[in-house]
């Protein structure tokens, strides 16, 4: 018998006549996998059936063995990191922590105390007796992560938790995603960004249009991912002057400026690229706000693979 | 599921009924009968010896207009919008189960809703206390009773606002059809159907408590047929509270949280 944290047969999502999922039958090892797949391919679904948000249409997932809907143990046992802020935005980021805390059964010190743990170890304590609704997009993020982790969860899922986070914060939340491994925990962490996966994990499933394309180790995808240019879209105050020290950059292939504060640029060496990015904007003094990674690259290898 | 999980689920409901822009909704909504009556009682001082009926006040606004607007308001929050919002996930995800949640909406969120409410019906009379002509009729039980029929029919409104919310993913049109036809429209029609209404269940509990059970003015187009007595008024509500919420709790325990997205 296997030692598989998440289990799904024959696995089925209807909404309405849009089929969401479609006959998914998978087994996902402990440690961190990646959830790779364009928008629209199944992965939020999937978590969230996983998770006991959402009944499956048909078919059966198990996670510990268990069925996860309407399963209170369940919910003890896994943390869920939403893709979508959905905040309580008056209230406090520790009181939002400490109540879901208490919601899960911890008397008022053990949750004020579990909070405190939670936010410090996602660097949100200096920020953590503001209201929610005053937070950047990156704090919004690492609240997230502190509620999902706050009650020792054994088992994370993590819907496109670095999606529209800057560099450095980035940097930092693939570090605090990798040691939850290193704790014995297991993470299920979805992106449509092969390079954000890469970072984690050599684990991967990936989905498209609702269906289990493949699983297995990211370094048979890599391959097929160089063969098309990447796309990451910068999002800058002073984007035209990023865009001229992009161009130069050897890692670059192509720069253009949709919008005023917008780039997209087009590597075929992303590694390098996403490590050059930061450089150079500290050498010209300028701010990067966002940086995401449209899937049209993805979306190519998608075609490759569903189509050979 | 802990009891201190359940504890906290209380608290954390009730702490949600003073918060966001609701409880604004609210207060503005039970700000209207106080306001209606000191509009009353200036008119009442410009041309004395106008006869001025309060009771009217907090009878139809109060009961019949404040009090489904409120619970609508409530009930849709802290049901569909929360989960459109994404914050319903968090409290479903958590050690107490779904009918508890469900639950918890109802039995909190109605007592302290009653509490505003009878804030709101003691100002009115408040108000009314100092006009030249008093209040009418009725002593000083006039708010206690107020306040209870008010508490019955916020429990009955916000138990089917708490299952629409679950059941039905249009809740809001099905809320609002509901409560049009039904509460606003059909009493109005002299039918035998007005008595398996709310509305007119609670004015018959309102009028054998403070009228003897006596029509008065407020029945003027009910005639052909006999009104409820108040043990089949307090049956009707009854069963129709107890039905609501056990349909909320179901409906709780059945729905599936897409995201807000909605999508995939």
């Amino acid at each position: 018998m296997s030692d598989a944290v998440i289990r799904a047969d024959r696995l089925n999502k209807w909404y309405g006549s849009v089929i969401a999922l479609n006959d998914v039958s998978l087994e996902i090892p402990p440690g961190i996998t990646g959830l790779l797949g364009p928008n629209g391919a199944g992965k939020t679904t999937f978590m969230r059936i996983a998770i006991g948000l959402l009944r499956p249409s048909s078919g059966a997932v198990e996670v510990a063995g268990e069925d996860p809907w309407n399963n209170l143990a369940h919910n003890l046992r896994t943390g869920y990191c939403p893709e979508h802020d959905g905040f309580y935005e008056w209230m406090t980021g520790r009181a939002f922590v400490r109540w879901l805390l208490r919601l899960r059964g911890r008397s008022r010190a053990e949750a004020r105390d579990g909070a405190h743990r939670a936010l410090e170890r996602v660097r949100l304590l200096d920020a953590a007796d503001r209201a929610v609704g005053t937070y950047s997009r990156g704090m919004r993020q690492r609240l997230k992560i502190a509620q999902a982790l706050a009650h020792d969860a054994k088992l994370l899922f993590l819907d496109e938790p670095l999606t529209g986070t800057d560099p450095l914060v980035r940097a930092e939340l693939i570090d605090l995603i990798r040691s939850f491994e290193r704790e014995g925990r297991s993470v299920l962490v979805s992106s449509h960004v092969l390079h954000e996966i890469e970072a984690l994990t050599r684990s991967i499933v990936l989905f498209h249009r609702g269906r289990l394309v493949a699983t297995g180790d990211i370094h048979e995808i890599r391959s097929l991912i160089d063969r098309h240019p990447h796309s990451v879209s910068v999002r800058s105050s002073r984007a035209r002057e990023l865009a001229a020290a992009l161009v130069r950059d050897e890692t670059v292939a192509e720069v253009s400026i949709p919008a005023e504060r917008s780039l997209l640029v087009r590597t075929r060496r992303p590694d390098e690229f996403y490590g050059r990015l930061p450089q150079i904007a500290l050498e010209l003094g300028c701010e990067v706000e966002e940086v995401s990674s449209p899937d049209d690259n993805l979306e190519a290898v998608f075609r490759y693979l569903t189509e050979r | 599921m802990s009891s201190s999980a359940a504890l906290a689920l209380i608290e954390f409901t009730a702490r949600r009924v003073f918060s966001g822009k609701r409880l604004w909704a609210a207060i503005v909504l039970l700000a209207i009968p106080p306001l209606v009556a000191a509009l009353l009682v200036a008119l009442a001082r410009q041309r004395a010896g106008t006869p001025v009926h309060f009771d009217g006040i907090t009878f139809n606004l109060s009961l019949y207009l404040t009090l489904v607007l409120t619970a609508m308001i409530y009930g849709v929050a802290l049901t569909s919008s929360e989960i459109e919002d994404g914050t319903a996930g968090y409290v479903l995800l958590g050690a107490c189960p779904r009918w508890m949640v469900a639950l918890a909406h109802v039995l909190v969120t109605s007592p302290l809703l009653a509490a505003l409410t009878t804030a709101s019906i003691a100002a009115t009379y408040g108000i009314a206390s100092i006009s030249p002509v008093g209040v009418p009729e009725r002593g000083p039980s006039v708010i206690a009773t107020d306040a209870f029929v008010a508490s019955v029919a916020l429990t009955v409104y916000l138990a089917f606002f708490v299952f629409c919310g679950y059941a039905f993913k249009h809740n809001m049109a099905v809320s609002i059809g509901t409560v049009l036809v039904w509460e606003f429209i059909m009493p109005a029609l002299p039918t035998k159907f007005m008595n398996y209404t709310v509305v007119m269940n609670t004015r018959i509990l309102w009028l054998h408590l403070t009228q003897q059970g006596e029509r008065g003015r407020w029945f003027r187009g009910v005639v052909g047929f006999d009104v409820p007595t108040y043990a089949e008024a307090s049956m009707f509500l009854s069963v129709a509270a107890a039905l609501f919420l056990t349909l909320g709790m179901v409906a709780a325990m059945n729905r599936s949280l897409a995201g807000r997205e909605g999508g995939t």
